[in-house]
């Protein structure tokens, strides 16, 4: 029996989690809890229902197969979570797909057969799979098994993680990893706590270690406006990245944007809106030159 | 305009011009546009216009003088010396013109220009062209005497970077033209051409004979023109895995810029051998070209009778669903009888019935396409394409009678994806689930699915095509494998060479409108999918994952070409993304991806211009296998295109 891991999505022809064509696979679970975030279904590990009232075409049925919990009116279906015990029972009758499981244990085999479907396109674009969530370095039995298999075929792999994990998680998968895509959020430990749940020592001592390994790590910082883009933030990120050995070999500034707000009414989580506007390319890049100035490193 | 799309099927009670008997059977598949079998005998045509830039229409009138004498005279001969003899003074009428205008001192025109002009006209298009500008003129009037025989609909002008660039080459090598004024020239030649429905195809680039690339100068320049113009203008790109990948980013970044679906894009790895398997020579299938939308032909040397035969495939499952009776209107039997539903035990027993129906609309459809051929031979004699066209003057025979070198007949097979998304829902809920019987799936389609549960049920929980997934998409494969199969057999019956086109043009909403609800979750009446793209809003697994589904079809099969619109977000044109999607775009064609033309316009801007179409007037989108002006498109054909997936990468 393949490894298995609890996998919210397989994004295929992704261009933006590095470089050429990529297919991200989601998996669910995270230690942390950071207000911006953009995936709120894969904080928990253990499979949840997730609800698209723009998609219920109002049969009922859902209410029917489970009426303690649910009700139905206007809006679509009402839904209480403390009382559900995420049987699934609702979404097998919804056709819609308005319910849904989300979270469901998929096999190593399972997830390595989508992955090669678009292998060509890889080997084309010097694409390759890239490993996501949550965290996926909760899973590393699991991301290390299809890695190997993609190494062998020729596959890239590269890993977004928090890096709040145990360091043996991350070092199990270093041989077969080329690209780390580490977050760093918060440099002050304690306002890292605040809007994430956890303070960032382990963070940055794993991505520490892990950059004088023979490998690739891109730092990306998510800027959030009033949350890390004060002087005092970038000065703080700077004496973080000073101290990374070579394996860092850039920085990249993450806009901070709206587009989750609907993930989080289908996951029933509070929304958390830290700006009206985008930020400004120039105030991006501005950041940039500060963070590049400070540290020698490449900022994009 | 309008006229065009409301293209009169039936002939009128007493129309003089000779039509075909048909049977009560062909009749009643008309109705249910299961079955159009014309033999299209006006226009859709790329000519040899090679050779009145080398001979010059005095140079024709001799070689057909010659073949006369040959062969002994005839009615066709004699048509072709006149049409010599206009020709030649077609370009004496604007020499004339341009002299009074010199005479009066006309102050709009330029004296050089006048002069130009007067010395040009006067020898072109009676004498060869001697220089780049002399070439064009004469393409030009070329195209013209074309279009007096049957109008400008899909006449259309080859490989114009190849006709041209031998006397590009030699004016930019004596010193007698530069680049800008060669761009200039192809910018005033795409301006006469412009139509507000523009089907006149020119294509760019392609693979020569020994397998090298032909991509030129002039290549280039006509994507700049296309470009620098912005407005429709129909043109296709020819590449393969030889290509130049700058050739083909600059192409993809025409489209993002002018946004307007053009160029578009025919791979020969696929179209060449796809050729060849139709008893075309290697070195004439490399020279083919597209005629208006993606119909194939090899200029100068074939009448392909472009879109000739039209099908619903879908049909096929209607009729077996009421063993031969239409489930739209269930008193006619179009179909043939083959069985009660409980007498298919498997399903391949049921597919099988599906094949045999397919059978028989594709024999009702070539049937007529040889009936109708008959009147053609009578009702069209058509002496300019018989002059420019090889194997007319030679044999003595009419372009409509069989004299062209290839002569062959394009089947259009519509609803293959509503098809096979259908044939899926039946393995799927009927025998492999078992949560339907086949009685039930009919009652649901006869009542149009009076639960919406169920609907969605048929749409979300069976795989849909174009999404990767094998098992629907080797059902497409199947049907088009059968359907080329069934074109073979029929080729040998009738005597006539059938090309496989999947293709619908613009008739995937007459076949919709007239096709019952289907298990796909497609509702009665309702459009169903353009050519190969897949059902609209059913392809929810990114732009790989439709391009491998679209790729497995047996494309070297179809040398008619399928052709397969995608809706790309804007993004994916911009200078970060376009080399990424280069590589897609040649990954995809070593898959055998055979054609495909790219939307670029977002949902949001497609349904503000329904609202305020006085702001989009010049808004153009890929509507078949050609472009349009937004605004002039039915509602109807608006919301199918607004409801196709849009495509991002993430």
């Amino acid at each position: 029996m393949s490894v298995t891991a609890p996998v919210t999505n397989i994004a295929r022809c992704s261009l933006h989690d590095g470089p050429g064509v990529r297919t991200v696979v989601y998996l669910k679970g995270c230690p942390l809890r950071c207000q911006w975030c953009h995936n709120p279904e894969t904080w928990d590990a253990r499979p949840q229902m997730l609800l698209l009232p723009q998609k219920c075409i109002g049969c009922g049925a859902c209410t029917e197969r489970c009426p303690a919990h649910r009700t139905l009116d206007e809006n679509g279906p009402h839904y209480r979570r403390e009382s559900c015990s995420v049987c699934g029972a609702c979404a097998d009758v919804c056709t819609a797909q308005a319910i849904q499981r989300c979270g469901e244990e998929k096999t190593a085999d399972e997830v390595f057969d989508t992955i090669m479907r678009d292998a060509h396109y890889y080997r084309a674009t010097g694409g390759g799979v890239t490993f996501s969530g949550g965290e996926c370095l909760l899973y590393p039995t699991f991301v290390g098994e299809i890695a190997r298999r993609c190494r062998e075929a020729g596959v890239s792999c590269a890993i977004e993680s928090a890096f709040a994990v145990p360091w043996e998680h991350i070092e199990a998968t270093i041989p077969y990893i080329d690209l780390f895509f580490a977050d760093l959020k918060i440099p002050d430990p304690e306002k890292h706590r605040t809007y994430t749940g956890q303070d960032n020592q382990r963070i940055i001592e794993n991505i520490r270690r892990l950059s004088h390994k023979d490998t690739h790590i891109t730092i990306r910082i998510p800027v959030i406006p009033g949350i890390n883009d004060a002087e005092e933030d970038i000065c703080g990120f700077a004496e973080i990245l000073k101290t990374m050995g070579p394996a860092v070999k850039e920085v990249e500034l993450l806009k901070y944007n709206h587009l989750a707000e609907s993930k989080y009414h289908a996951a029933q989580e509070t929304y958390h809106a830290f700006a009206d506007a985008p930020q400004s390319d120039e105030y991006m890049q501005a950041m940039q030159n500060r963070l590049a100035g400070m540290t020698g490193l490449t900022c994009i | 305009m309008e006229a065009f799309f409301d293209l009169k099927r039936h002939p009128v009670e007493g129309n003089p011009i000779l039509m075909p008997e048909y049977t009560q059977a062909d009749k009643d598949s008309e109705i249910e546009w299961a079955s159009i079998g014309r033999c299209i005998d006006s226009n859709h045509t790329v000519l040899g216009f090679e050779s009145v830039l080398r001979h010059g229409f005095s140079g024709l009138l001799a070689k057909a003088e010659k073949y006369e004498a040959k062969n002994g005279q005839n009615d066709m001969y004699t048509a072709i010396k006149q049409v010599c003899r206009a020709a030649c003074g077609i370009g004496q009428k604007y020499a004339q013109e341009a002299r009074r205008l010199r005479d009066i001192g006309d102050p709009a025109y330029q004296r050089e220009d006048l002069d130009f002009i007067i010395e040009t006209c006067s020898r072109i298009p009676a004498e060869p062209a001697r220089s780049f500008r002399e070439a064009v003129q004469s393409l030009l009037f070329a195209h013209i005497v074309n279009t007096w025989e049957d109008y400008i609909n899909a006449n259309s002008l080859g490989r114009l970077d190849q006709i041209l660039y031998p006397y590009y080459k030699a004016d930019l090598d004596a010193g007698i033209l530069t680049k800008d004024e060669a761009f200039e020239i192809i910018c005033c030649l795409w301006l006469k051409l412009y139509r507000s429905y523009d089907v006149q195809q020119s294509c760019v680039g392609g693979t020569a004979p020994d397998g090298t690339d032909q991509v030129n100068d002039l290549s280039y320049m006509m994507l700049d023109a296309t470009e620098k113009l912005d407005f429709i203008r129909c043109l296709s790109v020819r590449y393969s895995q030889k290509t130049d990948h700058a050739f083909i980013t600059r192409a993809l970044e025409v489209v993002g810029h002018v946004g307007k679906g053009v160029p578009f894009f025919f791979n020969d790895d696929v179209m060449i051998p796809a050729l060849e398997s139709k008893g075309i020579p290697h070195k004439d299938a490399c020279g083919y070209t597209q005629i208006g939308c993606v119909e194939t032909v090899i200029p100068g040397k074939s009448n392909p009778h472009a879109v000739t035969g039209e099908t619903n495939l879908l049909k096929a499952l209607e009729y077996v669903l009421g063993n031969g009776h239409s489930m739209m209107y269930p008193s006619f039997c179009p179909g043939i009888e083959t069985g009660a539903l409980s007498s298919f035990v498997t399903f391949e027993q049921f597919y099988d019935a599906v094949r045999a129906q397919m059978f028989h609309i594709l024999d009702l459809t070539c049937a007529k396409v040889k009936k109708w051929r008959t009147c053609s031979v009578t009702n069209s004699p058509k002496p300019v394409k018989s002059l420019l066209t090889e194997g007319c003057l030679e044999s003595g025979r009419d372009f409509n009678d069989g004299g062209a070198l290839y002569d062959y007949y394009q089947i259009m097979l519509g609803g293959i994806p509503n098809l096979a998304d259908s044939l899926e829902v039946i393995r799927e809920f009927v025998y492999n689930r078992q949560f339907y019987s086949l009685g039930e799936i009919k009652t649901i389609l006869d009542e149009n699915f009076p639960d919406e549960t169920v609907r969605q049920e048929f749409i979300n929980r069976a795989a849909k095509f174009g999404n990767d997934i094998d098992s629907v998409d080797s059902l497409a494969a199947m049907i088009i494998n059968d359907c080329c199969d069934c074109l073979d057999t029929l080729s040998e019956t009738y005597g006539l060479s059938f090309h496989a086109q999947p293709f619908t043009f613009l008739w995937m909403v007459d076949h919709g409108r007239e096709s019952a609800a289907s298990p796909d979750g497609r509702r009665r009446g309702e459009i169903i999918a353009y050519s190969l793209s897949p059902m609209q809003g059913r392809d929810f697994s990114g732009l790989t994952a439709l391009l491998n589904s679209i790729a497995k079809m047996p494309t070297q099969r179809t040398p008619g070409t399928t052709s397969a619109i995608v809706e790309v977000d804007p993004k994916l044109f911009t200078d970060r993304n376009l080399p990424v999607l280069t590589e897609i775009f040649f990954a995809s064609s070593a898959c055998g991806l055979e054609n495909v033309q790219f939307n670029t316009i977002d949902a949001q801007t497609l349904i503000n211009a329904q609202k305020h179409p006085e702001k989009y007037n010049n808004l153009a989108v890929r509507v078949s296998g050609f472009s349009q002006k937004f605004n002039l498109l039915s509602p109807q054909l608006q919301d199918h295109i607004i409801g196709r997936t849009k495509h991002a990468c993430l």
